[in-house]
């Protein structure tokens, strides 16, 4: 076999209480890297034509092959699913250390099936694994349970990912935490590990992962942290991670103010990266990673103490500005709540910020909110919704549901809805910017950034591209960009500190011992992103799931240096058309037979052809 | 020379661990290096690197039965031919600063990797090389853990 790779992938069915392992074969492992890439493949094997929250849905957790490694930000696993919020393909991305620890336990992914009986955690301990007994776990937050099990298990060493109550109530964007504060934030895979209740997943490993050239794979990973140290951005990156971009955001005039009503926050110094640097008290770096961009935080308020890791760009934009709220000890208050409940911040603060202005415009009343004065700008009652929904009470039991069933309860808050697929937006407003709005509106997960982020250029050309230049450009994003998912890794090395792409086949295939070009590598990660896209054609998605939210077609910028801007149908339409084309789908946004068969996926194109999609 | 860490600028990111695995075995494993991190979080809420002081009356070496551990040109070694594995320099140490992994029959140990120690990698500056006698004497206020 390989390198980079254990070779092995843990299958628990939990229904069975059935503990067993399968060697991916090599042809396989190469075709779809590791990572997202397995992930996807694996639950289109295992059948897409399932409930969410039943026994069949897989939930599959993948490091890539360069997990683990010294390879810049190795720590990183994607977590694979149905998800309950979408109800089509879904993934979700954890760094801190787990995917590392999880190889070196001698396992590249775990695959989970079935519906356990009773509550339990999985053990897996240098390759013996165990089902245990969790009831005295249930109702814990995400961060006590980690804290509990390495008191239990006596080591304080163990990776834990874990769930809150969020999680076991099938709140549909509940998280997966890991490493007090690292999470899988998005589309809901806390809430399906609940369903199938797992309360967490605790590692232990002590083996080597296995390397094909090793003098050629230090050569490059020394090269590789030099020229990440000679990077002027790198000391910002490391005092203030993501949360710099908060300035960035408001300067631009791009970061979501008051539920995207407006792009500037007045506030936005109050909750930004200078303002945290005030109270963080110690850098928290993921597995291998020099730029150690997460920060920890601590307030005290009397004889309380709080304490986060973060909060990140996202977290303080939809849980600080989207809500109107200007300070910084609220958004982490709501953070670090956020994290122990274990339901995502981004999603989280997206609907909070939808009630709020549902609130202020009466659609909403202190009836439908249990006597909350829901208004923007007030921390009481972000505090105080957030728990309710992650308990599922009151006004909580709806907003647990996600946008789709908020919208469908209220009619009335559809046209300021920001969310794509039915997964709410992240911080970024893309009136003045189509081709993030493209990107959000085609990502295979729903309006998440992860996939293409083309915000910066865009507001740089404006009208000076083409339709072509700006699809090529997304399109480019939607596969270098999951690429590192599938590898194992953080793109931000690469993005923020200017790591050069090819590197990264460089590192494939010292490690691997299987030659390999960035060229080939992003080819693979185009074939799964039509996979992907297959698995979201069948579940229903089409050319209308490609669109924007409505209030960026109709309300322009109302201040700032993007005044006036919004979308143009015409010119989204236009957008659309010429993405599909690229892409090779056609205009129902269908991936076509050729495509398919370019892209080694004859028998998804066969299964498109069956259901009658092509 | 010793190395000298300063907690306070560890981000816990086992960089050190790995470029010392690689140099002394060749293999990518955290758990085979002779420096550790602990991450303890949420208290005290540090980073915590450990690594072998050099010490100059070395407890290790007093409590080591076979005469494995010597001070050579001012570093500790520990030679694994004449160690029989019985971890008393383990036990002895008082900064928890020797290892042990299953695979491995001796206690892994820090040697300075010949003079060029590839643990100041480190991307936050948290670990120095420094005559022993610049080391602070802060040490004796740490804890074992």
């Amino acid at each position: 076999m390989m390198g980079g790779y254990m070779n092995r992938i843990l299958r628990i069915d939990l229904s069975k209480e059935k503990i067993g392992e399968e060697k991916p074969n090599k042809d396989w492992a190469i075709k779809y890297i590791g990572g997202r890439g397995w992930g996807a493949r694996k639950v289109w094997e295992s059948g897409i034509d399932v409930d969410p929250f039943g026994p069949d849905n897989l939930i599959f957790f993948a490091s890539g092959p360069l997990t683990g490694l010294l390879v810049p930000s190795a720590g990183k696993m994607t977590i694979v699913s149905i998800s309950p919020a979408t109800r089509i393909y879904a993934d979700s991305s954890v760094g801190g250390a787990f995917g590392a620890e999880l190889k070196q336990a001698g396992y590249d992914a775990i695959a989970l099936s079935g519906v356990s009986k009773k509550p339990v955690y999985i053990m897996i301990d240098d390759g013996d694994v165990e089902i245990r007994d969790a009831e005295e776990y249930w109702g814990m937050g995400a961060l006590a349970t980690e804290e509990r099990l390495k008191k239990d298990i006596g080591d304080n060493g163990i990776h834990v990912l874990s769930i809150g109550p969020a999680g076991e109530k099938l709140v549909k964007f509940a998280c997966i935490t890991s490493d007090y504060g690292r999470n899988a934030g998005r589309t809901g895979m806390g809430a399906i590990m609940g369903s199938k209740r797992v309360k967490a997943i605790v590692v232990r490993g002590f083996k080597d992962i296995p390397v094909a050239d090793v003098d050629r794979f230090m050569e490059i990973a020394y090269d590789s942290f030099n020229s990440i140290y000679e990077n002027e951005f790198l000391d910002i990156w490391q005092r203030q991670g993501t949360l710099q971009v908060i300035a960035w955001a408001n300067e631009r005039g791009v970061l979501p103010t008051r539920n995207f009503q407006e792009t500037m926050f007045e506030h936005a110094e109050e909750i930004g990266g200078d303002k945290m640097e005030e109270v963080k008290t110690t850098d928290r770096a993921c597995f291998a990673c020099p730029m150690t961009c997460g920060n920890y935080c601590v307030i005290r308020e009397g004889d309380t103490k709080v304490v986060v890791e973060g909060p990140e760009y996202e977290t303080a934009a939809m849980l600080g500005s989207a809500c109107g709220i200007k300070d910084l000890k609220t958004v982490i208050k709501a953070n670090n709540l956020c994290d122990d409940l274990g339901i995502d911040t981004i999603s989280s603060g997206n609907l909070v910020g939808l009630l709020m202005e549902a609130y202020e415009r009466g659609i909403l009343t202190k009836e439908d909110t249990g006597g909350i004065e829901l208004k923007f700008g007030d921390g009481e009652a972000l505090l105080k919704i957030l728990e309710m929904i992650a308990k599922r009470e009151g006004i909580g039991e709806i907003v647990a549901e996600g946008v789709r069933t908020v919208t469908e309860k209220w009619r009335e808050m559809k046209p300021f809805a920001i969310q794509a697929k039915g997964l709410e937006q992240s911080a970024y407003d893309t009136r003045a910017s189509p081709g993030m709005a493209l990107a959000y509106a085609t990502c295979d997960v729903g309006a998440h950034h992860s996939r293409a982020w083309v915000i910066s250029k865009d507001l740089e050309m404006q009208n000076k591209w083409t339709a072509e230049e700006r699809a090529k450009l997304v399109i480019y994003h939607q596969h270098i960009r999951p690429l590192f998912d599938c590898l194992g890794v953080c793109r931000l090395e690469w993005i923020e500190l200017s790591v050069d792409e090819n590197i990264y086949a460089e590192f494939y295939t010292a490690v691997t011992g299987v030659k390999t070009t960035l060229k080939k590598l992003l080819e693979r990660s185009e074939a799964i992103y039509n996979l992907t896209r297959a698995i979201n054609i069948l579940k229903g998605m089409s050319r209308e799931d490609d669109y924007p939210p409505e209030r960026f077609f109709r309300e322009p910028v109302p201040t700032g240096p993007l005044k006036g801007k919004l979308l143009q149908r015409e010119e989204y339409d236009n957008l659309l058309d010429t993405y599909y084309r690229l892409r090779g789908w056609n205009s129902r946004g269908v991936p076509t037979e050729r495509t398919l068969t370019r892209l080694g996926l004859r028998d998804v194109a066969l299964k498109l052809r069956k259901s009658g999609k092509i | 020379m010793t190395l000298k860490v300063i907690p306070e600028k560890c981000a816990g990111c086992h960089i050190c661990e790995l470029v010392c695995s690689l140099y002394h075995f060749k293999v990518n494993n955290p758990k085979k290096s002779r420096i550790r991190v602990q991450t303890l979080f949420p208290e005290p809420g540090i980073n915590k690197p450990v690594v072998c002081r050099q010490c100059k009356k070395p407890a290790c070496m007093e409590a080591c039965p076979e005469g494995a551990i010597t001070i050579e040109q001012g570093t500790v070694k520990l030679n694994p031919q004449k160690c029989t594995g019985c971890k008393k320099c383990l036990e002895a140490c008082p900064f928890g600063a020797l290892f042990t992994h299953p695979d491995i029959p001796y206690p892994l140990k820090c040697d300075l990797c010949n003079g060029d120690p590839q643990c100041l990698i480190c991307p936050k500056g948290a670990i120095v090389f420094v005559p022993r006698e610049d080391r602070s004497g802060s040490h004796r206020n740490q804890s074992k853990d």
